[in-house]
């Protein structure tokens, strides 16, 4: 085969390849509008005197408005001891409490009720955790991405089953995209001196980052490994599971959930 | 086991009176052989081998091309018909058993047509067998397809009643059966990952390959263990006249056959390579990580034979393919099938012929992580030693007779997980183990001239069995009680009778009307959360908690060839109940969860359908149309609050059209048309925030359809021109996947519109949008 033939074969090779790389757009679909539903976000934890019950409805998926929030729900907290407090609505659809006493190692619940509609949820607040240290390491660009650094956990697991997530902020800004939900658990490491990088955000020289590392009741966990999947824009590719609302301890039919856990923070800085 | 004493024992009397009461009132004898091809020595499978002077008798080659007809003493004129051969005579006096081998030729390609055939081709028609696709791997060899890497699965694709699992992939769903239900059968061995690449390219390299016949309904008794299908693929033998060269050179990969005999005509080898070089590109890279990366697949099929006198004849043949993956030094990942066959051919007599196989099967894959000088890896396999005996016996022109067993004995190494990483527990799930058995007996049986059935049954028996710890679950999947059991030590067993019967009434010389029912099992299953089929599926096998799949199906089908059999026309319809059908917990963690099983929810699926074929198969001009018709539900009571939802493989309208012309000795051109409706996808009817993460709310499953899919392919193959007296013969061929660059849709996904974060938008995603691609075949 003389040179020039070789020339044409390989210019050949290069253009199919190129043809190969797949093409995306964004397309038109017509959706069916389904019936608003109920969304019950609840949260109590360890270190605050406070419980927070946000409660709206859903809303057209494409759809630019902000969730409809429902103002008019009547919210109830029951405390470990049994005693039921009323949780006044604040604003946009916001429920919040202060002066409670918070323990860990207990039950709480709440309830919601709107629309001739009750929805309740109970969970258990976990033994709380504590974040020993942070430390960065630097992480070389492979194929041609940047540079970038790691930062990495260090704490004691307790033995039995643990389920943890761990939430931050760089430069004070909380990082709550779909991608920033990092749950595990210590299925491969129980009982050990845990060490874990964020594998969700690669740090920048520079950033300042606070670490929440929070203690989960194994219903939490799974509402948000579920809620993880359905958030990612992964879901409904041909490589994930058929998409499926997340698993909720909610009952009555509402989406969401309700929280009670421990947690622990600690921050750190990224020199230039 | 006492099914089987009940009712398969007297149907093994009821066939030994059938056959022995038809043939005891005259003399008879045998006339038993092989037939072979003259030109390489491969036995041909399937050869009709008749008898002028008794129209409507006869019987045909067996897989290793062995037959054998009794008929009263007399003078015949027995013939040897295959498609794309000249059919071949022999005059005999039949007064005593007779040894007749036969070497038939290959018909030239473009006299085909003109060729003076003497009787119909019409097996279509005739046969009792309904259901059964059978594709010579060299007749579609034109065809194009995804790269130009010749694909016999992806040409099953295009028949009906078969669909592909999505966009060049190669796994397949049989009217509306998963693909974990098909049974892909390599020389006996059961591959349990038949695809590279994450699905876009069978493990089969057609060059190495004979036969491929599928089986979607009317499975024959002496298949089973896979509820929808059997796809029974067939390695060729090698050639055992003279040494032989084939290969090609692809855009993804290259090839290479060698065969030759070890001595002429008693025996030969066969042993056929690929391998894929897209990471010789990586290597071209200037960043150091990206040339220490690695990204590639292989196929190696080695096959001998020896015939170590006339009765006796041994076979070994062994496939071994991968995939690796790498990235740098940081991750590694492969995976791969191994599997083995050990054969021994024995004719007993004229008229009973007996195959004993050892056969090996192996899946596995690992993946490998480096972090900071820290090793982490991952394993996981499944193993079956599988012992089969199968017995052919020929008592008469009427009756083909069929029995056997075989036993598997499956080992299955769902994870096991190492590390020197400081804080890491090395971690190993518990195997598990299982021993699958099963006799059959089955007869195709021509009661008149007109009147044909195929009867047979299977016993299968399944024990799930220590050593090991098995679980309980309540209803949500928690884990209730974990017992430990020994070694040997039955944990659970399962066991059915699956009757297998087909028909045919043959209303004139070129029509029939066929029926079938059967009923299959399944005792292994695959965990796939997923769409795509992916490397890191897990086979878990039947247990105190996941009971065996089963199907049933009925089906029906008219048989019509026209023009003097030129053109073969069936309208087949199908019904099929499958029980124990198996889904997900929504957020199921399939992967290294030794409690999986709590992770499943069970259910049922019904698919019915129509399919339409009309297939030329000779002449200049040949190719089929297909079209079928087709539901597939599932009822899960955790899935749509338990109604019928249609599945992934519910396509409702399917054509496909595949023309393949020989233009003159030297062009070939070839070309299909697919067109199905856009498999059904879950899609989001509302949404809402959690956490100020706004996320989408699903209201149902497969509740939408992806759009419809369609596409058109084209292919030239030029042979170049053949010097005199020269044995090496060559040819270039050229294709174009998606010629008209339709856009079809591989994924619709959801996202954040990037200017205004609070509007989604649905993203689709199209993969191959115009695929030219460029082949060398050369052989010596």
């Amino acid at each position: 085969m003389n040179n020039h033939r070789n020339n044409t074969l390989l210019s050949l090779l290069a253009v199919s390849m190129l043809m190969l790389t797949s093409c995306t757009e964004v397309i038109d679909i017509e959706l069916n509008e389904a019936d608003r539903r109920f969304v019950v976000e609840g949260s109590i934890t360890e270190g605050t005197d406070s419980a927070y019950v946000l409660v709206s409805k859903t809303t057209s998926f494409f759809g630019t408005f902000q969730p409809e929030a429902v103002t008019d729900a009547q919210v109830f907290l029951t405390m470990p001891d049994g005693s039921e407090i009323q949780i006044p609505h604040v604003a946009d659809g916001k429920y919040i409490v202060h002066g409670l006493t918070v323990a860990n190692a207990s039950d709480y619940s709440i309830r919601v009720e709107a629309d001739d509609k009750t929805f309740t949820g109970d969970d258990y607040m976990m033994p709380s955790v504590t974040l020993d240290s942070l430390e960065y390491e630097f992480n070389e660009g492979l194929f041609g991405g940047e540079d970038g650094y790691s930062v990495f956990l260090d704490f004691q697991d307790q033995p039995g089953k643990n389920f943890y997530r761990v939430v931050y902020k760089v430069d004070g800004e909380l990082q709550n995209t779909a991608d920033d939900i990092m749950v595990f658990d210590d299925n491969l490491n129980d009982g050990t001196l845990i060490r874990i990088p964020i594998f969700t955000y690669s740090f920048a020289a520079g950033d300042s980052v606070d670490i929440e590392l929070q203690s989960l009741s194994p219903e939490l966990y799974e509402f948000y490994q579920t809620f993880a999947a359905v958030a990612s824009e992964d879901a409904g590719s041909p490589f994930a599971a058929a998409p499926a609302n997340p698993n909720t301890n909610l009952e009555g039919g509402a989406l969401g959930v309700f929280g009670a856990y421990t947690s622990s923070k600690k921050s750190i800085r990224i020199p230039e | 086991m006492n099914y089987f004493k009940t009712l398969l024992l007297p149907l093994i009397a009821l066939m030994l009176i059938l056959l022995t009461t038809s043939a005891s009132y005259a003399q008879n004898f045998t006339i038993s052989g092989h037939v072979k091809d003259n030109a390489n020595g491969e036995d041909i499978i399937g050869v009709l081998v008749g008898v002028r002077e008794l129209p409507g008798k006869g019987t045909s080659t067996n897989t290793y091309g062995f037959y054998s007809l009794t008929l009263p003493a007399g003078e015949y004129t027995v013939f040897y018909q295959f498609l794309g051969y000249a059919t071949q005579e022999q005059k005999i006096k039949l007064t005593q058993n007779i040894q007749l081998n036969i070497q038939l030729a290959e018909e030239d390609k473009i006299l085909s047509e003109v060729v003076v055939v003497g009787e119909k081709k019409d097996q279509n028609v005739s046969k009792s067998e309904m259901g059964v696709v059978r594709i010579d791997p060299k007749a579609v060899e034109s065809v194009p397809v995804l790269f130009g890497e010749r694909d016999i699965i992806k040409i099953f694709q295009m028949t009906p009643g078969v669909k592909s699992a999505g966009e060049g992939n190669s796994g397949f769903y049989v009217r509306g059966g998963g693909s974990d239900q098909n049974l892909v059968l390599l020389d006996e061995a059961p591959v349990y990952n038949a695809s590279h690449l994450l699905g876009f390219f069978s493990v089969f390299n057609s060059d190495a390959l004979k036969d491929v016949t599928l089986y979607k309904g009317g499975m024959p008794a002496e298949f089973g263990g896979r509820s929808s299908s059997v796809m029974d693929i067939k390695m060729r033998d090698g050639n055992s006249k003279k040494f032989g060269a084939t290969g090609g050179i692809g855009l993804i990969a290259s090839r290479l056959t060698l065969e030759a005999p070890i001595v002429k005509d008693k025996g030969s080898f066969m042993i056929s390579g690929r391998r894929t070089y897209a990471d010789v590109f990586l290597k071209a890279s200037k960043n150091e990580d990206t040339k220490k990366s690695t990204l590639y697949f292989y196929d190696l099929n080695v096959k001998s034979n020896y015939e170590i006198n006339s009765k006796n004849r041994l076979f070994l043949s062994g496939y071994f393919g991968r995939d690796k993956f790498g990235l740098a030094d940081l991750v590694g990942f492969d995976w791969g099938n191994a599997t083995g066959t050990l054969r021994w051919n024995h004719i007993i007599n004229d008229k009973l012929f007996s195959n004993t196989s050892a056969i090996y099967s192996d899946y596995s894959y690992r993946f490998i992580f480096n972090a900071g000088g820290s090793e982490v890896k991952f394993t996981s396999s499944i193993r079956d030693v599988n012992l089969k005996q199968d017995f052919s016996l020929f008592p008469n022109p009427n009756h083909k007779v069929k029995f056997g067993m075989n036993a598997i004995y499956h080992t299955f190494i769902p994870g096991e997980v190492k590390s020197d990483y400081v804080s890491f527990v090395d971690t190993k799930l518990t195997n598990r183990y299982a021993l699958e058995a099963a006799v059959y007996v089955q007869d195709d049986y021509s009661i008149t001239e007109n009147f044909g059935i195929n009867y047979g049954l299977r016993y299968s028996w399944f024990n799930y069995m220590g050593e090991g710890k098995a679980y309980t679950f309540d209803d949500q999947g928690v884990k209730t009680s974990e017992t430990v059991y020994g070694e040997w030590e039955s944990i659970k067993t399962y066991g059915g009778l699956e009757p297998r019967i087909s028909a045919k009434y043959q209303l004139n010389s070129v029509s029939s009307v066929k029926a079938s029912y059967n009923r299959a099992y399944q005792y292994l299953h695959l965990l796939s959360n997923s769409t795509s089929s992916q490397p890191t599926d897990i086979w878990i096998p039947s247990s105190n908690n996941v009971k065996p799949q089963i199907s049933d199906q009925l089906a029906l089908g008219y048989f019509r060839n026209f023009k003097d059999n030129t053109y073969e026309f069936s309208v087949e319809g199908y019904y099929k109940l499958m029980a124990n059908q198996i889904d997900y917990r929504n957020g199921a963690d399939l992967f290294f969860n030794d409690e999986a099983e709590g992770q499943l929810v069970f259910g049922e699926g019904r698919s019915y359908g129509a399919e339409f074929f009309i297939r030329k198969q000779k002449g200049q001009f040949t190719g089929w149309v297909s079209y079928t018709l087709s539901r597939s539900l599932r009822t899960f009571e955790e899935i749509n609050e338990g109604s019928e939802y249609p599945s992934r493989q519910d396509r409702i309208h399917d054509i496909a059209i595949v023309l393949i012309y020989q233009l003159n000795e030297r062009v070939n051109i070839s070309s299909n048309w697919v067109y199905n409706t856009g498999a059904p996808v879950t899609f989001p009817s509302g949404k809402y925030e959690v956490n100020g993460v706004a996320v989408p709310y699903y209201t149902e499953r497969n509740g939408y359809r992806m759009p419809a899919y369609h596409r058109m392919d084209l292919g030239v193959t030029v042979d170049t021109k053949k010097k005199e007296g020269k044995k090496f013969e060559s040819s270039w061929n050229f294709s174009v996947y998606n010629l008209y660059a339709r856009e079809n849709a591989y994924s619709i996904t959801f996202r954040n519109n990037e200017e205004n974060p609070d509007q989604k938008e649905a993203v689709r995603t199209a993969l191959f949008k115009i695929v030219p691609s460029i082949t060398y075949n050369f052989t010596f």
